[in-house]
């Protein structure tokens, strides 16, 4: 069976603070297009980065948008979730031994990209990546040449280089770094371990051999110990556990939705409440009007009163004077006859101080004032009838009144407050049930390390037993550097003559790069940029597929970011008879070999799938062939369009 | 408030003529035959008859027999009113007492001590027993009471007055 190490993302998940923004992945072909800046290569950078890139650049829409994020992947076909920062590469990266609906579950491992903050609990993050794809750790010489030379540690991203080209790489001759010199030499070193061409292989993987097995009865006896503790504290099983954690949340559910029903209820009784109290402010309102009539109405009667009294004195007052002035006579007009000082007093003066009416006026008087008594009267008798009426009135009211009091009582007492006391009832028993359910997942967390322990002396057992075959291998096996590069420089002339490029007069790996030269020019001096990209592609694509039929240690996962750069393709269409950028590669159209590209990653990935094989590849790209679009729809997983265009997503963050 | 009717009773002259020949049939003189009705008694006496409130007050003030007011004299507008000027003005009583006098109704009286007093003559006296209207007769019941006063010294009466007046 082909041992080869596989990654397989499930989905990319960024945790926003708005929303959640969600990329599911195919097992296989995986494309990726639209407008520029709408955040294709963004999606391919934080799958480098979620797995153990040194950093991240987020854009001012990531930075707005997303707190972290969460990649769900399959190494070697088990399930891992990785949760990175994407603000800050030092800290810590979470991973859970388990697929992305169980970590609540589990207790995450911490692993870190920085070698100086390893501790008994933080893990490299490299190492952890290598041991879970069964990838030898070992290490390489800093100069090959030297017997005596100093070794550095192969890292998992030194291997990872190989399954990523990234935007600036295609087609550039910088690809993979290779103008750098110790980085090249780095590079050759890693290309050796990937086809097990190290002298050192043996040896070391001998090393690893023993290093795993003490690993192995390191856990075992971790296990056992655990497994006693498990059993003396009576444990329940992971299986009863689950099974009260779902009956917990079943009743919790169930219990939610009597709340929200319950919130319902008490929302349609307040507005009962509610048109009660209404009714009592009017019924309020109108008893203080009737009571302040009847307080006016009750003053009128005091002053309609006293006025009649007046005119009943005043009408005694009038008769006694008709009744005086026939006995005393009438005053003459000048008055001598002063009896203190014989000053006399004319009429003038009298009258300054009193009036002296003839009787015929005074009979007027009489008769006026007798018929204002009768209107006094009268009025007092309505005011005290319309008293009586408004008492009438208000007594209705009163009792209006005790009954709406009653009713906004009974409203409260009988509706509202056993809503409540039924919601308090509700709320105790969710916090309760929440309380178990902490308790539980705690439970559930210690059964789950328990039960990781033993995953991860199944995944040990899986490494030693690989190493093993491999060691075996290798001791009565091993390949040569030059089979193998002709090897590879076979699949690669495969590659070349099914994109539709026949002019090729010699192909080989250069034993001195470790690259492609074609017709006597080795990479770096081939001019052309779709040259260039035909060839970089072309290499990492070969050497997935030598993977299909060679146990390598190189994981059958390949990410290009802009297929099409450097090609002088049309955007819909093959009618291009123009070779844009190419002196190389002369026959076949741009157009053609553009589709025949994705063609033959389509057709290599259906190649694996006919051996059973696990693999899978990211394309990201401006444009795809027409055939792309209309033959291979479930292989696109986002088509962004800047404008929205047809109801495509504007972009990997499609809220702003 | 009620607006109260532009002829004024009270101002009428032939009801204070009649008023006061009933003070001068009755108080002019105390039990003990001292004549002590001078100006101001006759000032204030008039103006007790009009306002029954004050009267009692003054009554009650000096422990003496209050009167039983019907409702009309206890509620009534004018009864709330305070004129406590009135009370001591002489010159609507000097009119009178010249008008009683020029018809022959008054006698003058004079000693050093009471000074000026007045009296009625024999026809003012005759005259006073026709007076027999309902008010006269009611305002007859008062001027027995006011007997009660006649030897309360006339400044402590005016004092009483202002007093009453204020609490009504």
């Amino acid at each position: 069976m082909n041992k080869t190490p596989t990654i397989e993302i499930q989905q990319l998940i960024l945790k926003g603070f708005r929303k959640d923004y969600i990329i599911p992945f195919n097992p296989g072909i995986n494309i990726i297009y639209g407008d520029h800046a709408t955040g294709k290569s963004t999606v391919l950078n934080l799958i480098d980065y979620m797995l153990g890139a040194k950093s991240f650049s987020p854009d001012h829409e990531i930075q707005s948008s997303v707190e972290y994020a969460i990649l769900e992947v399959k190494l070697n076909d088990i399930p891992y979730v990785i949760k990175r920062d994407i603000y800050n590469p030092q800290k810590h990266i979470e991973v859970y031994l388990t697929d992305f609906e169980n970590i609540s579950n589990q207790y995450p491992v911490h692993c870190t990209i920085n070698k100086n903050k390893v501790t008994e609990n933080t893990q490299l993050y490299s190492d952890f990546l290598l041991s879970s794809l069964s990838l030898p750790d070992i290490k390489v010489k800093r100069s090959p040449s030297k017997a005596k030379s100093d070794m550095s540690k192969l890292s998992f991203r030194d291997i990872f280089k190989y399954c990523y080209i990234e935007q600036d790489d295609v087609g550039s001759t910088s690809f993979l770094d290779i103008k750098n010199p110790p980085v090249s030499v780095k590079n050759k070193e890693t290309f050796k371990y990937i086809y097990n061409l190290l002298d050192e292989n043996i040896a070391q993987l001998q090393e690893h051999v023993g290093q795993h097995s003490s690993l192995k009865n390191h856990l075992e006896s971790k296990l056992k110990l655990v497994s006693e503790f498990l059993r003396e504290t009576d444990f329940d099983s992971s299986q009863n556990l689950n099974f009260i954690m779902d009956n917990l949340e079943e009743e919790e559910h169930l219990l939610k939705q009597q709340f929200n029903n319950i919130n319902k209820e008490l929302s349609n009784s307040s507005e009962q409440t509610k048109a009660l109290k209404i009714i009592l402010k009017e019924l309020n309102d109108s008893i203080k009007n009737k009571e302040q009539k009847i307080k006016i109405s009750l003053n009128n009667v005091d002053q309609y009163t006293k006025l009649k009294n007046e005119y009943t004195n005043e009408l005694s007052m009038i008769k006694a004077s008709i009744e005086a002035k026939s006995l005393i006579g009438e005053v003459p007009e000048k008055l001598t006859n002063c009896p203190i000082c014989e000053s006399i007093i004319d009429l003038g003066s009298i009258n300054q101080e009193f009036d002296i009416q003839p009787e015929d006026k005074l009979n007027q008087e009489l008769l006026s004032i007798k018929r204002k008594v009768k209107i006094a009267e009268r009025t007092v008798i309505e005011e005290r009838d319309k008293i009586d009426s408004i008492k009438k009135q208000l007594s209705d009211l009163y009792e209006d009144k005790v009954k709406a009091e009653d009713m906004l009582n009974e409203d409260i007492s009988s509706t509202v407050s056993p809503f409540i006391s039924n919601r308090d009832g509700i709320l105790k028993e969710l916090s309760r049930i929440s309380e178990r359910k902490a308790k539980y997942i705690e439970y559930l967390k210690i059964r789950n390390k328990y039960d990781n322990i033993g995953r991860e002396i199944t995944r040990e057992q899986n490494t030693i037993d690989k190493l093993q075959e491999k060691l075996n291998d290798l001791i009565s096996n091993a390949p040569s550097m030059t089979e193998t590069l002709s090897r590879i420089g076979s699949l690669f002339n495969k590659f070349l003559i099914d994109i539709g490029i026949t002019n090729i007069d010699t192909l080989e790996i250069s034993e001195k790069t470790l690259l492609p030269r074609i017709n006597g020019k080795d990479y770096l001096n081939i001019n052309s940029g779709g040259d260039r990209t035909i060839t970089s592609i072309g290499y990492l694509l070969t050497l997935l597929i030598d993977s299909m039929n060679n146990e390598l240690n190189l994981p059958r996962f390949l990410m290009v970011d802009t297929v099409g750069k450097y090609l002088g393709k049309t955007k819909y269409g093959l009618s291009s008879e123009g070779n844009i950028n190419k002196n190389i590669f002369t026959t076949g159209s741009d157009a053609d070999i553009y589709m025949n590209i994705y063609n033959y990653f389509i057709k290599q990935s259906e190649l694996c799938e006919d051996m059973g094989l696990r693999r899978q590849i990211i394309l990201v790209d401006n444009d795809v062939p027409p055939n792309i679009a209309n033959d291979y729809l479930p292989f696109v997983i986002a088509h962004y369009s800047r404008d929205g265009v047809n109801g495509l997503p504007k972009g990997l963050i499609d809220d702003i | 408030m009620v607006q109260r009717n532009y002829f004024i009773p009270t101002r009428e002259l032939n009801l204070n003529l009649g008023l006061t020949l009933m003070i001068l049939n009755k108080l002019s003189a105390t039990k003990s035959g001292i004549f002590n009705l001078d100006i101001d008694r006759i000032t204030f006496y008039l103006y007790f008859l009009y306002k029954p409130l004050t009267l009692n007050k003054v009554l009650e003030g000096n422990n003496k027999s209050k009167v039983a007011l019907t409702i009309e004299e206890k509620l009534n507008i004018s009864s709330q009113e305070q004129e406590q000027v009135s009370a001591l003005n002489t010159k609507k009583t000097r009119i009178i007492l010249s008008s009683l006098s020029e018809l022959g109704y008054l006698i003058v009286n004079f000693n050093p001590k009471s000074g000026f007093t007045y009296s009625l003559s024999i026809k003012g006296a005759e005259l006073v027993g026709k007076l027999k209207s309902p008010y006269f007769r009611r305002a007859d019941i008062f001027i027995t009471a006011l007997t009660q006063l006649q030897s309360i010294q006339t400044s402590k009466i005016q004092k009483q007055i202002a007093t009453a007046n204020i609490s009504l």
